[in-house]
């Protein structure tokens, strides 16, 4: 019983906190997880109805490789203008090129192409950080640190969903026909490839967004836990991405409450609290199957 | 007159030889099948038609221009066997997917919808549109691929295997489909299974590397033979093959 009490008054601080003008990095956290919640439920749905969850990884971590050279121009010669962020969106849109060249046009061991890639991109990464002048912690960036995240990342956010939201709209029946069937797709005159790579290019800066949140190497949990949980009571694909977004959101928002008040890191808590719950929705539809 | 068209057609995996200088013609309006052993090279003719693979030589023409071309005339139902069981799509959904390409945009027009309850009403899948794919039997998952072939408004359907794995009573019930279907299309059948379409078609595609068409009342166990390589063995209950002695 007094655990129970223990986590709701913890609870009771973290709205507290929220409110508080002094701790302006929470909401800022929170504003970031909730409206990118939207990106993540609309690419997340498409990811995994897609199966290229792995695909997305490969994006995910070689995003390091952009975060450090990018850092290490800044602080090397003094580029001010040279932000981390910048880094990350070119090295995702960059590998998303590449490795949907891969999947598309390398007849076999694409996933030994796609897992080098994911490898080569961290590698970079952590050289490039390690002669970095100064201190960087790589593990802001692999594991999230909310206090990276600035006034100019939610703007970015939200733009990114506007653009997210109109092309998901857009081509939502195309983009639905090439993730069920690629063939007849193509022969009903989609330019499958065109798509495919506009799907890559979208979830390479969805992952981007969440990075200062949950970092790279949780990311991808975040893209398709909320898609997998919600794939569970979905008839349809735009039902699975409106349940997506609700999942990824309150995720986020409990994750985040928990990591505050128990003075845990952000990221992982609220990936435990996700895998926790797609668990146990899991094992829930089993038992009533069964 | 003959809506597709192959010449001396070769094709190759890799270095494996899958047809072998193919010549045929497919007149308007026939209902035709196409038999062979597995991994004979029924799929990949029918994918070349479709203009999915390209010949290594010879010339393919469909309704007299290049497959691709000729896509949009065709209404195609592939093997149903690698649909993600998990994907969240209704039956509705899928059959809708046949209208697709006929504006930039995908957004479905009335006329869409007409046309897809239309094709789901052939196949006497209506009242499952709301369903999920995944729900279905492998009987209901042909009769829906049929149908979303059917929405594209084809003139030639391309069929490849729409009776496997249904039971008796459901192939029966499709053959009178198509048979119906064959009064404004011109229909390929791709089929494993001599004897059912034999009784139905006048002419047989026999593909094994390479490629012979037979009327269907020269097909007697030479031919057959012939064709299998005397691997297998042709067992059949429902069928009596016509003798010429």
């Amino acid at each position: 019983m007094s655990g129970t009490t223990i986590t709701g008054n913890a609870m009771i601080d973290y709205f507290t906190a929220l409110s508080n003008p002094d701790i302006v990095f929470l909401r800022y956290a929170l504003a970031a997880g909730l409206l990118s919640s939207v990106a993540f439920g609309i690419i997340g749905s498409y990811v995994v109805a897609r199966r290229i969850s792995y695909l997305a990884g490969a994006i995910a971590h070689s995003v390091l490789a952009g975060i450090g050279i990018s850092l290490f121009i800044k602080v090397r010669w003094n580029a001010h203008w040279c932000d981390p962020l910048y880094g990350a969106i070119a090295a995702a849109l960059a590998s998303a090129i590449i490795i949907g060249l891969v999947s598309l046009y390398a007849r076999q061991r694409e996933d030994t192409a796609i897992g080098a890639i994911w490898s080569i991109g961290m590698a970079t990464g952590l050289l490039f950080l390690a002669k970095t002048p100064g201190y960087v912690d790589p593990m802001s960036y692999l594991f999230g640190n909310i206090l990276l995240i600035a006034r100019n990342d939610i703007w970015l956010i939200l733009g990114l969903d506007i653009l997210i939201v109109s092309l998901g709209t857009i081509f939502y029946n195309q983009l639905l026909a090439i993730c069920f069937d690629e063939e007849f797709a193509r022969l009903r005159g989609i330019r499958v490839e065109l798509l495919y790579f506009l799907l890559l290019a979208l979830t390479a800066l969805t992952v981007v967004l969440l990075i200062h949140v949950v970092g790279i190497v949780l990311v991808i949990a975040l893209l398709t836990l909320p898609a997998a949980v919600a794939s569970q009571f979905s008839r349809k694909l735009w039902q699975m991405m409106l349940l997506s977004i609700v999942f990824c959101a309150g995720f986020t928002l409990l994750g985040l409450g928990y990591s505050y008040s128990l003075d845990l890191p952000s990221g992982p808590s609220i990936i435990v609290f996700a895998s926790i719950v797609y668990m146990a929705v899991l094992l829930i539809r089993r038992m009533i199957r069964s | 007159m003959s809506v597709i068209r192959m010449k001396d057609v070769s094709f190759s995996y890799a270095s494996i030889q899958v047809l072998e200088n193919v010549n045929l013609e497919i007149d308007d309006g026939e209902l035709i099948s196409v038999v062979g052993p597995n991994g004979g090279g029924k799929t990949t003719l029918i994918k070349l038609m479709l203009g999915l693979l390209q010949p290594d030589s010879g010339k393919i023409e469909v309704l007299d221009r290049e497959p691709v071309s000729a896509r949009r005339y065709i209404g195609y139902m592939p093997q149903h066997g690698h649909f993600d069981p998990m994907f969240p799509v209704t039956v509705l959904d899928i059959v809708l997917m046949g209208r697709l390409g006929r504006s930039s945009v995908g957004i479905f027009s009335r006329v869409d919808h007409r046309m897809a309850s239309e094709a789901l009403d052939t196949l006497g899948m209506a009242e499952y549109s709301s369903r999920l794919f995944s729900e279905l039997s492998g009987g209901q998952r042909q009769r829906v691929l049929i149908a979303r072939a059917l929405a594209c408004s084809p003139r030639i359907l391309l069929l490849d295997e729409p009776t496997a794995n249904v039971d008796i009573k459901v192939e029966e019930q499709l053959m009178d489909t198509i048979k119906r279907l064959n009064e404004s299309m011109t229909i390929l059948l791709v089929s494993h299974d001599l004897g059912f379409v034999s009784e139905m078609v006048e002419r047989v595609i026999c593909v094994n590397r390479r490629v012979v068409v037979h009327p269907t009342s020269e097909i007697n166990g030479d031919v057959i033979r012939q064709m299998y390589e005397g691997k297998l063995k042709v067992v059949r209950h429902d069928h009596h093959w016509k003798r010429h002695d």
